[in-house]
């Protein structure tokens, strides 16, 4: 199973809402229950970096950066660039 | 005491600040006062704030979702502040960027799991055009709180405390 991280500050509120969001966009294009997303702490990433193969960010991009593909979720937040946004995750795990 | 997650007494119109520091303090005392977050709240608020801003570049109203870690919350419960003229918030995901923004929904959430259905239903009015200009022509407090109740009312329980 693939997966993708969804980091915020606090790994409650925003990454939440935004795994949801990605959860019900996944299930419409008919991949329920092929992706496992899930909402973490941003100092949790180095834990689960290596078990995602994408991630997707809510916090500023830091010094540190990642070896995996990696997206923006402000999208799923606004609306505004959602689809397209998506649309590059799922290349990325089809790649992946 | 209700387990509403809003209240038409903290859904405020009007509001004038002269920053979102002054704003979000504001806010947050008001909550202290309440009981409904502990004293800790407003500086974890802030901090969080600085380092993880929460201003959104919404369509028809910008708007700005400031939180922090549900420790400092007795009790989940947001608060509704649409401002007199905009204040300026740094960009979600982009700490360079400012957004003038236009109203504030302060997230005081003490379980992100269970509360999961309001954010997401809250999140979801910031893409819904219609629902936005609701939001920003809603005549005073009552109106906007109608707004608010009508998409996330009801939708999770409170915490039983």
């Amino acid at each position: 199973m693939k997966t993708i991280i969804v980091a915020c500050g606090g790994g409650i509120a925003t990454s939440q809402t935004v795994a949801v969001r990605l959860e019900s966009l996944l299930a419409d294009h008919g991949l329920r229950g092929e992706v496992n997303v899930e909402a973490i702490n941003i100092n949790s990433i180095p834990t689960y970096i290596k078990s995602a193969d994408v991630y997707v960010s809510i916090a500023q991009q830091g010094e540190q950066s990642y070896d995996i593909p990696t997206f923006s979720g402000i999208p799923f937040l606004t609306g505004m660039g959602a689809d397209s946004e998506f649309e590059k995750i799922l290349a990325a795990l089809r790649a992946a | 005491m209700s387990s509403a997650l809003i209240d038409q007494d903290c859904v405020l119109v009007d509001v004038e600040a002269a920053s979102s520091t002054e704003l979000l303090s504001r806010l947050a005392d008001d909550l202290a006062e309440r009981g409904y977050v502990a004293d800790t709240f407003r500086d974890a608020l802030l901090a969080r704030e600085e380092k993880f801003p929460t201003g959104l570049p919404t369509n028809v109203l910008k708007v700005a979702i400031p939180h922090t870690d549900p420790e400092h919350v007795h009790r989940s419960f947001i608060s509704v502040a649409r401002l007199a003229r905009p204040v300026a918030f740094h960009e979600m995901g982009n700490n360079a960027a400012t957004v003038d923004v236009e109203i504030v929904f302060l997230l005081a959430i003490a379980d992100g799991k269970s509360q999961l259905g309001t954010l997401q239903a809250l999140i979801g009015m910031f893409s819904d055009e219609p629902t936005m200009r609701r939001l920003r022509d809603a005549a005073d407090a009552a109106a906007l709180y109608a707004v608010v109740e009508d998409r996330i009312g009801g939708l999770d329980a409170g915490p039983a405390s």
